[in-house]
């Protein structure tokens, strides 16, 4: 992919097209509601536009929106804005309004810490190997696999006795 | 258990509406942002140093300096002041590992490291690095897990002799031993790119495959643009249908086929630490030449074919193959039409073992260390320690820890922002590891104090 610092309409599209659904369920993994989820997703691909980083294909880019995610997330957690924001389950209700069953599910796969959610999310959904999830979240190899361990035995523990119900079901 | 977390992680994707309405926005956005700024810094020791190399050549300077005096004058690293010289080497794979210079404080260290390839073949590239093989030897109080972090700034990349020059500088959740001891099992040589490659197969000969049940619990990667596409119940069966364009081993068609009407193509690769990338671009084009995106299934294999399912796959230890199917929204009746292509990467590298030791001297007068407890919004700071390169704290807290703790230096000459804290915390026994690591050097007898999230600390 060429090297570029202002990619154009066309580019930035097709790059949206791809990941956009990454970047926003990593933002609401985090952030726990749709309106912050969208505003990261959003800076997100604004900085995308003007990043003059150069890119060695798909996968690169990937990594990088999912990095320049976590981190805009921290940035905004961090704004007073969002703190002046207002209660944020009234938010969350406005776009993503799961059945009765599964709003447990949400509450408890939300309530992991995000150390937690973004391994599990990038091993189980994105299928990283632990090796590609230790350079992109810049963690410990060693580490990813601990809290992949740790992750699975809380959710084992949390849900799948409700999972094992609904799917009988 | 995967199943109900795919349907959880498909749950919270964004609508159709969402994804317009925030691509609108991203489009409409002037996309003016400040911009870096060159800043002159007028001639430097450095730039008439690198004159000078222009004219004997830096191979043979270095030769006749050694080569910490030559990297230190030649480059003038930003820490480089900091550090002694080490000048030890290691050999392995024909690699050839030198610490050239380093300096160890409690948990934080730099180093100054080549790598050159002895071999001829020209393997070292501008990318070259460790990956995740890199670590040094920490003071672990048992029962503790260890955690590193690492950031590496390519001073230089001399082609000549296929050498490449890193400042390095690492923190760590316990106090590096003394004397510094580094390895690392792996070096990622480089990777190289392969954009919008032809596959050489004739789509207008596909026909129906053998396929395999997925059964009910299954990865699946696809987007909200295929909401209209049914799941499949079934992928393609693993073989060999032919290479890819990038001619590597490790990763082959594995299967191309149609099943419920629906053209399927499938990949496969060998898991390892290098070859091509895990998650190659396979794509359509139309007769219009419009790229046409798929989406996937995956499932891995062990070394004797027994396929497991992306949640039963509880680590990867027994994993060969990774299999991704690849599922196209287009007509097959016209599939002649269609040019499958490939976008990806294929990165080198080489395994063995690079270790050097080196004894980088007495640091005790550089540094500041706190053993009083400083609360911070519900944390504990317990030690604190002050050096050249940064702070590090080790504490503890109570309740959820997802504060970030940002930290401001106080020097009667101004404020020293180190920004917020990287490192590590543990759930369970409710401790952190955190650092905070300096741009440049921190001159620590200046340092009157510090704010953390505002809070002021003095220092006495």
């Amino acid at each position: 992919m060429e090297d570029s610092s202002s990619r154009d309409n066309a580019e930035i599209s097709a790059i949206y097209t791809r990941h956009a659904d990454t970047v926003y369920r990593i933002a609401l993994m985090i952030l726990k509601n749709t309106a912050d989820a969208e505003d990261v997703t959003q800076t997100v691909f604004i900085k995308l536009m003007n990043a003059p980083t150069r890119f060695d294909g798909n996968e690169h880019v990937k990594a990088w929106l999912i990095t320049v995610t976590r981190n805009a997330c921290r940035d905004m957690a961090k704004s007073w804005w969002r703190s002046k924001r207002g209660d944020m389950d009234g938010v969350k209700e406005s776009a993503y309004s799961p059945q009765d069953t599964d709003r447990d599910i949400w509450n408890r796969v939300m309530g992991l810490h995000e150390k937690y959610k973004l391994p599990v999310y990038l091993y189980y959904y994105e299928g990283y190997d632990t090796g590609e999830i230790s350079r992109i979240l810049k963690i410990n190899h060693s580490t990813v696999r601990t809290r992949l361990r740790t992750a699975r035995l809380k959710l084992r523990q949390l849900l799948e006795e409700d999972w094992n119900d609904a799917e009988r079901a | 258990m995967q199943n109900g977390l795919n349907k959880f992680f498909d749950s919270v994707s964004p609508t159709a509406e969402q994804k317009q309405r925030m691509l609108s926005n991203i489009l409409n956005h002037s996309g003016e942002e400040p911009r870096m700024k060159k800043v002159s810094k007028g001639m430097s020791m450095t730039v008439i140093f690198a004159a000078v190399i222009l004219l004997f050549g830096g191979t043979a300077l270095a030769a006749a300096l050694g080569s910490f005096d030559w990297l230190i004058r030649r480059f003038d690293p930003v820490f480089g002041n900091l550090a002694v010289k080490v000048e030890a080497v290691s050999v392995d794979q024909d690699i050839r590992m030198e610490v050239i210079g380093a300096r160890r404080y409690d948990n934080m260290a730099v180093i100054y490291l080549s790598l050159q390839d002895l071999s001829g073949e020209n393997r070292i590239t501008e990318d070259t690095g460790f990956r995740d093989g890199f670590s040094v030897k920490m003071d672990i109080p048992d029962g503790e897990n260890s955690g590193m972090g690492m950031r590496r700034n390519m001073l230089y990349f001399d082609e000549e002799t296929n050498t490449v020059y890193y400042e390095i500088t690492i923190d760590s959740d316990w106090p590096i031993a003394d004397p510094l001891e580094l390895e690392s099992f792996l070096i990622h040589f480089g990777t190289a790119l392969y954009e919008n490659e032809p596959i050489d197969i004739d789509l207008s000969s596909v026909t129906e495959a053998e396929a395999v049940p997925l059964g009910d619990s299954y990865i699946y990667g696809r987007d909200s643009s295929f909401d209209g596409v049914p799941k499949p119940a079934e992928i393609l069966a693993p073989g060999f249908y032919a290479e890819m364009p990038h001619g590597n081993e490790r990763q082959w068609i594995s299967n191309v086929g149609l099943l419920d009407g629906y053209l399927h193509v499938q990949v496969n690769s060998l898991y390892g630490e290098f070859g091509p990338g895990s998650s190659p671009d396979i794509y359509l084009l139309s007769p219009e030449g419009e790229r046409v995106d798929g989406y996937y299934v995956q499932m891995f294999a062990d070394g004797e074919g027994r396929i497991f399912l992306n949640g039963e796959r509880v680590s990867d230890d027994n994993i060969v193959y990774r299999y991704m199917d690849f599922v196209y929204p287009v007509d097959t009746a016209v599939l002649d039409n269609y040019s499958l292509y490939y976008s990806g990467s294929v990165t080198s590298g080489a395994v063995g073992s690079w270790k050097v030791s080196a004894n980088t001297g007495d640091t005790g007068k550089q540094m500041r260390i706190w053993a009083n407890t400083v609360p911070v919004e519900g944390i504990l700071l317990e030690h604190l320690t002050l050096s050249p390169l940064g702070l590090s704290a080790r504490g503890s807290y109570a309740g959820e820890n997802d504060t970030g703790l940002e930290v401001v230096l106080l020097t009667p000459a101004g404020e020293i922002n180190l920004g917020t804290h990287d490192g590590s915390w543990d759930n369970n026994k409710k401790t952190v590891n955190y650092n905070w690591n300096s741009k440049s050097p921190v001159d620590v007898s200046a340092v009157t104090g510090m704010k953390v999230n505002g809070v002021r600390i003095e220092m006495n």
